[in-house]
């Protein structure tokens, strides 16, 4: 292939002046309480603090959660994670092209083309989005007509279509003046279905519908953010009824789910989401680089019992990068068996043998210790890691757990400074893990941070990703899923079952396959509240 | 001349408080179960998850946590840290105390000026925070904690020192000292520095109970002694999360925090009474 493959993005916007034509809500009577009915508050529960409104600047889940009522994305997922129109209209893929067409009020190519550039501006430091659109290549980018915009990308890649699931459009006129990494974290000028009342910092952000908007109303007039850190805070307000959702831990929902007096008001909900705990093995280690001791030492997680007395059954035993929920996923690959004596066979068979007698294994007078880094105050680490470290023990391999808190232990994992360390990830719709493993990927460019290299693993990574043909993809990806969990570059652990607790008060609260609650079409912005059970709507005027 | 020394009047005085004879037995014991630990429990680290968050019953006295490990091990086995800590920790900080403010207060001038900024400039910091901050930078340990909570405790202890040597240095004994030709280390540590100590050790008194207090915090913030090894604060930490149907997991850990930090601070009160003249005789 000579040079780069380009990728050309079309996208066009017709601005259209907001119209109201939706007739006015009837009042409702007892009948019509099964259909959706404007108006109420929400009360949602944050985990955090936001730290800006400004959508480039994102920084966590807390921000995209707030982010996703003030501004409305480029791409929408569909509950089964497809992508489906939001500001763009439509688009088309072509071999070394796509066209997006796009309908949105006061919303141009050229805020586009704007925000684009923000977003890729060194000097912006997005941290979460700029990886998305790293292929952006401004050159072939370029603005047709107001509504149109082509964006050019250096690089052919299928999951770059999902990425525009990132893309909140702001307006130039607005965002280009002042400081733009200080002056938003606290206004926004947005083109969602909702906007912004008031934000207390540390405590509250409240949101309310725009009468204007040019898509789809939601139902829900007002939105009220509450900040709460604690988990068990969280759990009591939602009894006390202050929050309408939280998620709350395994060991709250079995001990409260089946009460009969919560079980009245509160929706008790479990699903699986993207995402999977892992151990991560740095590669490069002299110890840790056999393929054969990574395995030998996955043998010694229990996961059957972890399940069953742990999570009493919510929680699923991972055996690769792909969740069972997506296509990617390859059922044929086996979860590695719970053995710890055909592991100390093969620490044996690798001459780790317990020569000076002191019950740790050895090798070349050197004891087999390992370092394993967990997020300080995690409270699924910290269970697993001891008894990880109480297994290990029992074959002769003493593990030190170390808990840093989460900014130390990244650092020092992206520095390769690390033995192993008890991670998760949250995935993205498109299953392309290709930052994750490919050799190219090392940081710190990628995230390759186990350091694996493995040609063929890279051959297959960089197949799946330029297939834009999802059946071939998935052959592909199939082949990767073995490999990986052969080669164990990670040690996939569990996929833990999120359980959510949510008022019944609120309406149609719908599960996105894998998603979750929130962030995707409808989700959240499809929710409503019966007309006779708008508790929080009296306080919130009064203030 | 017979006179009764200053620590035999002061003991004389201590044994009339039963209150603080009481905690004294009850530190006393508390440190010889610590010792004897290993002998009279199961394995503090025994991980069976089968019978995990179990209420008191025959085989598990105080029930178990979240890894089904027995509580009653791990809170006997968590005096062992607790304590030695708490102990350790005091001690570097009154080594480090009555070195500087022994300097400051017997050369005054410069010396003074220098060690008193010294303490203003670690007093600026929150003493918890400043903690965090050194766990953090090298890895949560046995030895960083103790190392910590020494290196940030010990500005009580200097100006104690200090404000002693200020009053005593120019008193008659010193000066017969100074006259007999003795040299600084020696007037220092020989002759001013015991008659300085006294209320130093009150201050230790209530040193070690805040020792085990921050330890207490630190795991319970996660930064605590590293698992398995079990501490008041780190079985604390686990029973957070089960507060709401597994009391006993925060309950007796937390009693024994509650009463070895009483203890500490009712002989440290007691014993700064006997010491003060001013006091009923």
């Amino acid at each position: 292939m000579d040079g780069v493959k380009r990728f050309v993005v079309l996208l066009l916007l017709a601005v259209v002046a907001c119209t109201n034509e939706r007739p006015l809500p009837t009042v409702s009577t007892s009948e019509d309480l099964k259909k959706p009915q404007e108006g109420g508050t929400v009360v949602r529960r944050l985990q955090g603090d936001i730290a800006t409104l400004n959508p480039v600047m994102a920084q966590s889940v807390n921000d995209r959660q707030v982010d996703y009522y003030l501004h409305t994305p480029m791409v929408h997922f569909d509950a089964d994670l497809s992508a489906i129109p939001g500001l763009a209209e439509k688009w088309e893929i072509s071999s070394d092209g796509r066209l997006y067409t796009s309908d949105g009020s006061n919303v141009t190519a050229g805020d586009v083309l704007f925000t684009l550039k923000k977003i890729i501006d060194p000097q912006t430091e997005a941290p979460q989005i700029a990886g998305a659109f790293d292929q952006l290549d401004l050159r072939t980018t370029r603005v047709v007509d107001p509504h149109t915009i082509v964006v050019g990308f250096k690089d052919g890649i299928s999951p770059q279509l999902a990425h525009f699931n990132d893309l909140l459009v702001i307006p130039e006129h607005v965002y280009a003046r002042g400081d733009f990494k200080i002056d938003f974290t606290s206004r926004v000028v947005g083109c969602g279905p909702y906007r912004l009342v008031r934000r207390v910092a540390g405590k509250e952000i409240l949101l309310e519908r725009r009468p204007e908007y040019w898509g789809p109303r939601p139902n829900l007039q007002r939105v009220l953010f509450k900040v709460i850190a604690d988990d068990i805070t969280a759990w009591n307000a939602m009894k006390r009824g202050e929050i309408d959702e939280t998620i709350i831990s395994t060991d709250t929902w079995l001990a409260e789910g089946r009460r009969p007096e919560l079980q009245k008001f509160i929706d008790f909900r479990r699903f699986y989401t993207l995402n999977y705990n892992y151990i991560a093995w740095n590669n490069r280690d002299p110890v840790l680089g056999d393929k054969r001791l990574r395995r030998a030492l996955a043998m010694c997680i229990d996961l059957k019992s972890i399940i069953e007395n742990v999570y009493h059954g919510t929680a699923r035993a991972m055996n690769g990068p792909f969740t069972p929920d997506q296509w990617a996923y390859n059922p044929d690959v086996p979860v590695i068996e719970y053995n710890p004596q055909e592991a100390l066979r093969t620490l044996r068979s690798l001459g780790w043998l317990d020569t000076n007698k002191d019950g740790l294994l050895d090798k070349g007078g050197k004891p087999l210790k390992l370092e394993m880094l967990i997020t300080a105050g995690s409270i699924a680490s910290n269970p697993f890691a001891q008894l990880f470290q109480a297994e290990l023990k029992k074959i002769g391999i003493e593990l030190d757990v170390v808990p840093l808190d989460f900014a130390t232990l990244i650092q020092r994992v992206l520095a390769g400074n690390y033995q192993c360390a008890y991670l998760s990830w949250n995935l993205d719709p498109d299953p392309d893990p290709f930052a994750l493993f490919d050799s190219s990927q090392f940081p710190p460019r990628g995230q390759n941070f186990v350091f694996y290299s493995n040609p063929e693993a890279d051959r297959l990574l960089e197949e799946g990703r330029r297939e834009f043909d999802q059946t071939k993809r998935k052959k592909t990806y199939q082949q990767l899923h073995a490999l990986l969990a052969d080669d164990q570059p990670y040690t996939w652990t569990l996929q833990v079952s999120s359980k959510w607790a949510i008022n019944k008060r609120i309406r149609d609260v719908k599960e996105s396959k894998g998603w979750g609650l929130f962030q995707w079409f409808p989700g959240e912005l499809g929710w409503w509240i019966p007309i006779d059970q708008r508790t929080h709507d009296v306080p919130l005027r009064r203030r | 001349m017979k006179r009764d020394s200053v620590s035999a009047m002061t003991w004389r005085r201590f044994q009339r408080s039963k209150l603080a004879l009481g905690a004294l037995a009850y530190v006393v014991v508390v440190a010889l179960i610590a010792l004897i630990a290993p002998m009279i429990t199961v394995d503090p680290n025994a991980v069976d998850i089968a019978s995990r968050l179990r209420p008191p019953d025959h085989t598990h006295r105080l029930g178990t946590d979240d890894l089904g490990r027995d509580v009653l091990a791990r809170v006997i086995h968590g005096a062992r840290v607790s304590l030695t800590v708490g102990l350790t920790a005091t001690l570097i900080s009154l080594l480090i105390g009555s070195f500087l403010g022994a300097i400051a207060g017997y050369y005054g001038g410069a010396a003074d000026w220098l060690v008193s900024r010294l303490i203003e400039i670690v007093l600026c910091f929150p003493f918890l925070l400043l903690v965090l901050g050194i766990v953090a930078l090298f890895r949560p340990s046995f030895i960083t904690i103790m190392i910590a909570l020494g290196l940030t405790s010990w500005t009580t202890e200097a100006r104690f020192v200090r404000g002693e040597f200020l009053r005593i240095r120019d008193m008659e004994f010193a000066q017969a000292a100074r006259a007999s030709g003795a040299r600084d280390a020696r007037i220092i540590f020989r002759h001013l520095l015991p008659n300085a100590i006294a209320p130093v050790l009150v201050s230790a008194s209530f040193g070690v109970a805040s020792a085990i207090l921050i330890e207490s915090a630190l795991s319970f913030l996660g930064m605590g002694v590293p698992p398995p090894t079990p501490t008041w604060g780190n079985i604390l930490y686990s029973a957070e999360q089960h507060l709401e149907y597994a009391w006993w997991l925060a309950v007796f850990p937390g009693v024994a925090i509650f009463l070895t930090v009483a203890a500490f601070n009712i002989i440290g009160d007691r014993v700064r009474d006997a010491l003060d003249p001013r006091s009923e005789s």
